[in-house]
């Protein structure tokens, strides 16, 4: 299951921008990682991801390697995967938030991810990477925002693909479903992992916040139990 | 009988504190010899009520206009009349306006409105009588005037002078008027004052501005969009900011402030709170303390205003998160990259 692209219009403004600028922005940093950083991944990681025992110990770069983790990824498909689902569920929420709130909002849900991620696997010396946690949050944003959204997603059925338009309860539901026994396993059998679903259930639930984030005009419309 | 001789029994009785029978004695005299000046100037100071005194002062000086004796009497008694009059007329007044307030109360401002319109007929030096109307009126050319007589009264209030010079930046600028209806959730009103202004646009442009503020307001009536006061909005937006901060220091202090206490990070919470406050003041459009104290606005807050808010409330955002990545850069500069666990 693959989303799409969501197929309403946006209300409030013309273009996506910030979200148009993270996806640069994360494809840029990619092309770094790859083509300058190289093999020499390491040093890099640590001082640029999110490591749990590096952060509860306050060494590294704290807050700063929180923000850089968001924009690192771990291979192209990674990146791809996580830029299409940014697009996806990031246009309209930037819509209902304006740019710059949009922006808090996502450092928010991705810092929420980590806070989660570190607390649980506290021991870990492995380091976090990734746009997941952050997008996470705006699929939850998504959901509660735009309940009955549709979006096209690209499903095969016996190896052949339709494209229809499904409510976003049910991806969403479908992405978030696919943490919880993995996550549960972390928890529990301390099970090892190379996806952070922890992270991906801590950017999920930090999503309440998005009511903060809203336009007046967005927030009275959902006060209203309209369209936002 | 002859008059004179009755006038002068009158007088004996008047002298002798028979005023009963003086009275009755004069009374006989006018009804036939209505010419009497002496029966009038004495029947003056017999008779009961104010009125009849005054009665029958007029007709002594219309048999005699040179009697300055009876004229300044006459003056005397029209003050005590006038006097009379005006504190009948004051104790109406402050029974109309208790009872303005008690309908105000009760939210029947129509009632409540024309109560104090009476009591302002009645006395008009009141001053709480023209705030009630102020308060109370929906039409700002009533307002005015209303604020306008409570300033005479009282000009010391300063409360009453803002508020009028409020209502004068208001009838200047309608669109002003429909803006803040809209801000207190008056829809139908709001609707009402952008028709009134569109009527008054100066240009093409300006009636299409107007325009599109009326199909948003019944937009927005045909969707039953609920009514979010601007202070509410102001105070949701104020956390945006602030939380993101609360939430990188919590991660910049180890998760556990008190193991990992950061300067920059407790003091930089403060600062981003007013911050955002000030973007939060800038972007809503309301009526705020921010345009009165700091600019002298009584409106919404002019373009010039709201930019310099914005930028202000932006510069103190940015600083506590500049001070933040500093003490990142500073703790990245001391690190020493642990080896691979693998």
């Amino acid at each position: 299951m693959i989303p799409l692209n969501d197929t309403e219009q946006n209300r409030y403004s013309f273009f996506p921008v910030v979200t148009f600028l993270l996806i640069v922005v994360n494809c840029f940093i990619f092309y770094f990682e790859v083509f300058v950083i190289g093999d020499n991944y390491w040093p890099f990681f640590m001082k640029y991801a999110v490591t749990p025992q590096l952060i509860l110990s306050a060494e590294g770069a704290g807050a700063l390697s929180n923000i850089t983790a968001m924009f690192l990824h771990g291979g192209l498909f990674h990146l791809l995967g996580n830029m299409l689902a940014l697009w996806v569920f990031g246009r309209r929420v930037e819509d209902a938030c304006g740019s710059w709130r949009f922006l808090a909002f996502y450092l928010l849900a991705g810092t929420w991810a980590h806070v989660l991620f570190v607390l649980v696997q506290s021991d870990s010396r492995i380091p976090g990477i990734g746009a997941s946690g952050a997008i996470f949050g705006l699929m939850g944003a998504y959901l509660l925002l735009y309940p009955g959204g549709r979006i096209r997603t690209l499903v095969f059925i016996s190896f052949v693909p339709l494209w229809p338009r499904i409510r976003a309860i049910w991806i969403v539901l479908y992405f978030v479903g696919i943490q919880i026994i993995p996550a549960v396993q972390i928890l529990l059998r301390k099970a090892d992992y190379s996806i952070n679903h922890w992270a991906h259930l801590g950017g999920f639930f930090s999503s309440v916040f998005i009511l903060l984030f809203l336009r007046p005009e967005a927030f009275a419309r959902y006060l209203s139990d309209t369209s936002v | 009988m002859a008059s004179a001789e009755v006038l002068q029994r009158a007088i004996q009785a008047a002298r002798a504190g028979r005023k009963i029978e003086a009275r009755d004695l004069l009374i006989q005299i006018v009804e036939t010899d209505p010419e009497n000046e002496m029966a009038w100037v004495w029947l003056s100071g017999l008779v009961d009520s104010l009125e009849d005194r005054i009665i029958a002062c007029e007709n002594a000086l219309t048999i005699n206009p040179a009697n300055q004796k009876v004229r300044s009497y006459l003056e005397e008694l029209q003050r005590q009349q006038q006097s009379a009059v005006e504190k009948r007329n004051k104790n109406e007044a402050l029974d109309l306006l208790t009872q303005a307030k008690a309908h105000a109360d009760q939210n029947e401002i129509d009632i409540a409105l024309r109560l104090a319109e009476q009591a302002s007929e009645r006395h008009s030096d009141n001053e709480e009588v023209w705030l009630l109307i102020g308060k109370l009126s929906s039409n700002l050319e009533q307002q005015i005037r209303a604020l306008e007589k409570a300033c005479q009264i009282n000009p010391s209030n300063q409360e009453t002078v803002m508020a009028l010079e409020e209502l004068r930046y208001l009838k200047a600028n309608p669109m002003s008027v429909a803006a803040r209806l809209e801000q207190s959730g008056k829809m139908e009103e709001a609707l009402q004052a952008y028709q009134a202004a569109a009527g008054k646009a100066k240009n093409s442009r300006e009636f299409d501005h107007i325009y599109n503020q009326i199909l948003r307001i019944e937009a927005l009536q045909k969707e039953k969009i609920r009514y979010v006061a601007p202070s509410l909005s102001i105070l949701r937006l104020t956390f945006v900011w602030p939380l993101l901060y609360f939430s990188l220091s919590l991660v910049q202090m180890g998760l556990n402030p008190l193991a990992h206490p950061s300067f920059y990070a407790c003091l930089g919470l403060p600062l981003v709170g007013v911050g955002s406050f000030l973007l939060s003041v800038a972007e809503v459009r309301s009526r705020h303390l921010v345009w009165q104290k700091l600019f002298g606005e009584q409106g919404d807050g002019s373009q010039f205003a709201r930019s310099v808010t914005a930028a202000a409330g932006w510069f103190l955002i940015i600083i506590p998160y500049v001070l933040l990545l500093l003490d990142s850069l500073n703790r990245l500069q001391n690190f020493k990259i642990p080896a691979m666990p693998f």
